[in-house]
């Protein structure tokens, strides 16, 4: 896998941390292969010493960042806005708050992927509630002919 | 009924400070700690023994920062108990008191006595005790009452306590924890939100968009001190457990003398 050319690419920017490069290339390779995205570039930022993807979920859809850091370190919140600050894009629309996604890697090249945004968002309201109800429905007229 | 906006403003609502703790002892303060101040605090009464209506009761237990907020917009008073270091209280009082209680003890015998003779109507006459003096009630028998609903302060309330110093009932002056969690709640509750204590999931606060009552937490917020190091694995257990029970995971940081950063975390797969 050292022998990716991506890797290799990724060794050569200039980035110190190689647990970092490591995560960041596990990174490209569950967006590229795994849930085949489309135009997942990396941008070396040396500032921040950290790797930042860029991709698309569609081709459709507009460029997302995804961030990857290895599951060992810890983040302060001061941290985690530079981070927020300094890799996100600009965005389309105006009043968009800043966006950018969080992917926590595991050794064993577990991947989870967590969205964090500036500011206070709502949580998305129930799917739909109809069809909860209509599943409790089923279920309570199940036991009554039984 | 007047005009609400030329109606008087109702008199500071009183809490009771009591070794860092602040307790509300009405219903009607509790209700309108609720229905105008979007404080809900938590009951922390003893339920019934048995018998009467399970469930929570007052006193109302506020957070520090629940208080701090009342008092230091004007909604409430906070008022310390009586200190009991300033000395025996004044000699004509207690001589009331005790001619209060011996009143009181008098008034006791007297029924006691009318109650025995009374019973004793019921018995048929020869088992009635002949010539045996009724026993007098003995005075530990005496039933005194202590008043614990008061409607107003006993005294003017001093001043608001010193919120840069520790005193015996305000320990939480001047503590970095109380002063970052103060901010917060304080910024967040002026954007209208409800909040109540977080730790039933593990945060400081709950971040509720209305009345808890009727709606569910939208956020736990967490206040990390500013600088501190999160690790990612129990940040990512915080947002996930976050995801199950539909809250974000709220990040803030309210520096003193500086615009608040809130950073929402949500656990997604892209």
């Amino acid at each position: 896998m050292v022998a990716h050319p991506t890797f290799t690419e990724m060794m050569s920017l200039d980035i110190s941390d190689s647990a970092q490069i490591y995560a960041a290339f596990l990174v490209y390779l569950d967006l590229l292969e795994g849930r085949n995205w489309h135009e997942v570039k990396y941008v070396g930022l040396a500032d921040l010493q950290l790797i930042c993807l860029h991709a698309r979920e569609r081709e459709v859809d507009s460029q997302q960042v995804v961030v990857p850091v290895p599951v060992h370190i810890s983040l302060s919140h001061e941290r985690i806005r530079e981070i927020m600050q300094k890799a996100s894009l600009p965005q389309d629309k105006p009043d968009t708050p800043q966006s950018v996604t969080l992917a926590i890697v595991e050794s064993d090249s577990t991947v989870v992927y967590y969205k964090m945004t500036d500011g206070f968002v709502m949580p998305d309201p129930p799917d739909d509630t109809e069809d909860i109800d209509n599943k409790q429905w089923r279920k309570k007229r199940k036991k009554l002919f039984k | 009924m007047g005009d609400p906006e030329t109606a008087p403003e109702p008199p500071p609502l009183v809490l009771a400070l009591q070794r860092g703790r602040v307790l509300v002892w009405g219903a009607a303060a509790a209700r309108a700690l609720r229905e105008r101040h979007r404080v809900s605090g938590v009951l922390v009464g003893t339920p019934p023994r048995r018998g009467g209506a399970r469930g929570p009761r007052l006193p109302l237990q506020l957070l520090p920062e629940e208080a701090r907020l009342l008092a230091e917009t004007g909604a409430a008073v906070l008022v310390p108990p009586p200190d009991p270091g300033e000395g025996p209280p004044p000699a004509a009082e207690a001589a009331r008191y005790a001619a209060e209680l011996a009143r009181s003890f008098a008034e006791q015998q007297e029924a006691a006595e009318g109650q025995r003779q009374a019973q004793l109507q019921c018995l048929p006459p020869n088992q009635r005790p002949t010539g045996a003096p009724a026993a007098a009630l003995p005075p530990r028998a005496l039933l005194v009452q202590l008043p614990t609903a008061r409607g107003a302060p006993p005294a003017p309330p001093p001043g608001p306590p010193d919120w840069g110093r520790p005193a015996p009932h305000w320990p939480h002056g001047g503590r970095p924890r109380h002063e970052r969690r103060y901010r917060v709640y304080r910024d967040l509750w002026a954007r209208g939100f409800h909040l109540t204590g977080g730790a039933k999931f593990g945060g400081d606060f709950l971040v509720y968009p209305g009345p808890p009552e009727r709606f569910h937490a939208a956020a736990v917020a967490l206040c990390p001190p500013p600088g501190a190091p999160l690790a990612l694995g129990a940040l990512v257990a915080a947002a996930r457990l976050g995801t199950h029970v539909r809250k974000t995971l709220l990040l803030c940081a309210a520096p003193a003398g500086g615009a608040p950063a809130y950073t929402s975390l949500q656990w997604g797969p892209p």
